[in-house]
């Protein structure tokens, strides 16, 4: 087998169509040309860095060379296209060199949005670590009818629950139906403007509203989700909730609780799950009838793996998966 | 106080600087000077045409007149089979001018301490195996007893812990790592920006342990490239001026590059400095800011601030998750580092009150624990699979090494034993293979960088043809799919296959890790249980004759 490349390092390396070399910055980082969005920029010129990198100790000196080179252009791209007058001096040469009309092509763009924000569904009996992306020209409907944007699966949910509308630049979220209810970050509400990291809560599911970009940068990755389910006990709506490491929700017979056990003994706001230093923990809410732990009475405790917790005449399992 | 004998020494041989640190009986952790009297050795050799050899700061500054006779930064071609710098028309490898360096410390540390009983060496954690090896060389062509090498930012993180502990009014006297298990744990980014190298590493500590979590880094990226740009761009003004490259010639260049490195230093400190050069009579005073150079080296910075990024990524951790980020190595003082750390992460970042001595310091510490363990009558690995292994390379059997009492006081001895760390591996491991849905031969990684080690993989392959005899495998290190990015390191041969296997017999590759470097690999066709197995050690990266060679020249040598 030939150790030698063919010589062009751009496309070995980085999987470049033929063409210009070192190719224009846009191209180099993989980007639509005059993308302006800082965040996605880094991002390329990180991923780019990370497609070359592992070839950075070649054992032929030639091939080093090369590939210090493409490094340096990636690293370049990055200084020249995050910092605004620079980016400003490089698009118009960029523009003039390929005969572009500049402000067309941004025209052009502001028509077709990309995703910027999309929901993750990070608690709830169904579809827990699902993320949808949300897309500005849309109406992103919420609710258990089939022809919802974001289709849930609880009955404690209105078939067209809530809706999530984009209005200059802005997300906002409207609960919708006339029962039921939403709460955003803990607070009862019909309408809201949406900020990244809101948690809205909706007939047992918890949806993260998130930048696109901040996407599997979040503490511990979700890692462990829990799973409880219900092993004996009276009906219900949900046998089971899930939720990904990081998050936190309240069990009880409240309207407000995201997993609702309504039945004897159990306490409106019986106790909460939380995640806390990569374990979850039960803490009891000073319930009537108390939360038990594999048989114990429990103030405040760490849940592992395959624990029974008892509220009220419910035991419910707990699963994490790693 | 009376001097001990067969000391241990802890050894930072660096691409622009070196030094060499001891741990006293007290505990204290002591830079030995040189006989210049600096605390710093710059890693330069001079060989004069009479062949006397210099090294330190008198080859440095004999680079002006005579830049064909003085080598420096050949740490960055460590490890290169075929790489060879002519000084003087001679030929020298790497090793061979790092062994110098290496006898020019322990020579010059004999003042203190007159008999040196080994040392550990480091090297940058993104060191590859083959420039490990050489590392390992150039020890060996100086003559010393290599116990240990370890990484520089494990080094300095454990320098750190150290002294943090003093800091907070722990017992001077008294070399208590144990002390630390009464802190809260904590994780340190080490953002370790030297004179020819970059690395990157995340370690947690906790009690007496150091875990390294994950590492990263460039093997050239340092100092000397922020240099290289203020002399293209003063080189450029002078053409510009003048019409004369001092590129040209040698000693204008090496002169050159001095006065960049200083202005650069100087811009550290103040904002604004003057480049002075002068050539055939025509001299430009060239007038440059802190901000001129930030603008040069932009590119550069924006590496290290990429590769921090991604290997938050790689390791999943977030900047909350970061207590500390120590900056380490010389070119860490730029003003524009510690910016660009705290803009990304929103934390200040610390500078140690001493960059360049801090990884000797870390590396004479971990020489001081090997010591105590290997004098020890009682094994001290309770949980073997976590500690610092006895250093089998190069190293005698314990039974022979000094009693411990002569040396260190026993609480200082007590404590150290505790002393558990961890590395990883900055480099993943696999074997070649074929992919038969591309059929495309590939690299399949076995044990993936950042792995904590010791550790041990194992994954199943199937036989390529119907009736093989023979499987060969070809072991390289790297992180690419593709095995024209890899370094092979070795090889595993399974001969005498049993006739009639039909094709996709299954073959069992396991590889083992060992915390000294070590890397067994096994192979088991798994029907007959015909077996190969193999050890690469870090061993050498030269034949012995050449290793003889060049270790007697090396000792023959008189560094002046």
């Amino acid at each position: 087998m030939s150790l030698n490349w063919v010589d062009d390092p751009y496309s070995d390396f980085l999987d470049l169509p033929a063409g210009e070399r070192p190719p224009q910055f846009y191209q180099l980082l993989e980007l639509e040309i005059f993308c302006a969005h800082r965040e996605r920029i880094e991002q390329a010129a990180r991923k780019q860095f990370r497609k070359v990198k592992p070839y950075q100790e070649h054992p032929d000196r030639k091939m080093r060379e090369a590939i210090q080179d493409v490094i340096t252009q990636i690293a370049r791209a990055r200084v020249v296209l995050t910092d605004p007058e620079k980016k400003e001096d490089y698009d118009c040469a960029l523009a003039q060199r390929l005969g572009i009309d500049r402000a067309g092509v941004l025209a052009s763009r502001m028509a077709t949005p990309v995703p910027e924000f999309a929901l993750t569904i990070t608690a709830g009996p169904t579809d827990v670590g699902n993320t949808i992306e949300l897309l500005a020209d849309t109406r992103v409907t919420v609710g258990r009818d089939p022809h919802c944007v974001i289709l849930l699966h609880s009955l404690r949910l209105a078939k067209l629950h809530g809706e999530l509308r984009h209005q200059h630049g802005r997300w906002s979220y409207t609960h919708v139906a006339r029962d039921g209810l939403t709460l955003i970050n803990e607070q009862r509400v019909v309408e809201k403007e949406l900020e990244a990291g809101d948690r809205i809560e909706a007939g047992g599911y918890v949806l993260r509203f998130r930048r696109l970009t901040d996407l599997g940068k979040e503490p511990g990755s979700y890692q462990p989700p829990i799973t409880l389910i219900v092993i004996r006990g009276p009906s219900l709506p949900d046998a089971s909730c899930s939720a990904v490491g990081g998050e936190r929700f309240l069990i009880g017979s409240c309207e407000t609780a995201l997993w609702q056990l309504a039945g004897p003994w159990v306490s409106r706001h019986h106790c909460r799950m939380e995640f806390e230093a990569k374990r979850w923990v039960v803490t009891d809410l000073r319930s009537t009838h108390g939360t038990m732990l594999n048989g114990k009475r429990v103030a405040r405790s760490p849940v592992q793996d395959r624990d029974t917790l008892s509220i009220g005449r419910f035991e419910v399992m707990a699963r994490l998966h790693s | 106080m009376a001097i001990e004998s067969d000391q241990v020494v802890g050894i930072d041989l660096g691409t622009t600087f070196s030094a060499i640190a001891y741990v006293d009986s007290g505990g204290r952790v002591r830079t030995i000077p040189n006989r210049e009297g600096e605390l710093t050795t710059p890693s330069a050799v001079l060989i004069e045409p009479d062949r006397t050899v210099h090294v330190g700061r008198k080859a440095l500054r004999a680079r002006v007149k005579q830049p064909n006779r003085v080598a420096v930064a050949f740490k960055r071609d460590m490890g290169e089979k075929f790489y060879r710098e002519t000084i003087g028309g001679r030929e020298f490898s790497p090793e061979a001018l790092s062994a110098l360096v290496l006898k020019k410390l322990v020579g010059d540390a004999t003042a203190v301490i007159p008999s040196i009983g080994g040392a550990v060496v480091t090297v940058p954690a993104y060191f590859g195996d083959a420039r490990r090896k050489a590392t390992q060389d150039a020890g060996r062509i100086a003559s010393i007893e290599v116990l240990d090498i370890i990484n520089e930012p494990t080094a300095a993180a454990l320098a750190n812990a150290f002294r943090q502990y003093l800091h907070r009014g722990g017992d001077t006297t008294r070399f208590e790592l144990a002390a630390i298990a009464t802190t809260a744990p904590s994780t340190t980014l080490v953002f370790d920006l030297g004179g020819g190298t970059f690395d990157v590493t995340i370690i947690r500590i906790e009690g007496e342990r150091l875990d390294v979590l994950a590492t990263g880094g460039e093997v050239r990226l340092g100092g000397i490239d922020f240099d290289v740009r203020l002399v293209t761009h003063f080189c450029d003004e002078f053409v510009r001026r003048h019409g004369i490259d001092l590129r040209d010639s040698p000693e204008s260049l090496a002169q050159i590059q001095a006065f960049c490195e200083m202005a650069k230093i100087t811009l550290s400190s103040r904002t604004q400095t003057v480049i002075v050069g002068e050539r055939y009579g025509k001299q430009l005073h060239l007038p440059i800011s802190r901000r001129q150079l930030e603008e040069l080296t932009a590119d550069l910075l924006a590496r290290t601030q990429i590769s921090v990024e991604n290997l938050l990524e790689d390791a999943l951790l977030t900047w909350d998750r970061i207590d500390d980020i120590l900056l380490v190595g010389g070119a860490s003082r730029m003003p524009v580092v510690a910016d660009m750390l705290n803009r990304i992460s929103g934390k200040k970042p610390n500078m140690d009150q001493a960059p360049d001595e801090i990884v000797a310091h870390g590396a004479a510490i971990h020489a001081a624990i090997l010591h105590m363990r290997t004098s020890s009558a009682v094994s001290v690995a309770v949980d073997g699979s976590r500690t610092i292994t006895t250093p089998e390379v190069g190293v005698e059997p314990a039974s022979d090494t000094v009693a411990v009492p002569d040396l260190f006081d026993q609480k200082v001895v007590d404590a150290t034993r505790k002393v558990r760390m961890t590395d990883v591996n900055s480099h993943g491991l696999g074997v070649v293979v074929r992919d038969s849905r591309e059929n495309t031969v590939v690299n399949s990684v076995i044990i993936p960088k950042n792995t904590p080690l010791p550790t041990e993989r194992v994954k199943v392959f199937g036989t390529e043809a119907a009736n093989q005899r023979i499987v060969r495998l070809r072991i390289l290190e790297g992180d690419t799919r593709d095995p024209r990015g890899c370094t092979q390191i070795g090889e595993c041969v399974i001969r005498h296959l049993p006739k009639g296997l039909p094709k996709g017999s299954p073959v069992e590759v396991s590889f083992r890790y060992d915390t000294s470097g070590r890397i067994h690999v096994r192979a088991v066709e798994l029907k007959h249980s015909t077996t190969a197995e193999v050890e690469l050690v870090r061993n050498t990266g030269f034949d012995q004759v050449d290793l003889t060679r060049l270790t007697n020249a090396v000792s023959e040598i008189d560094i002046e």
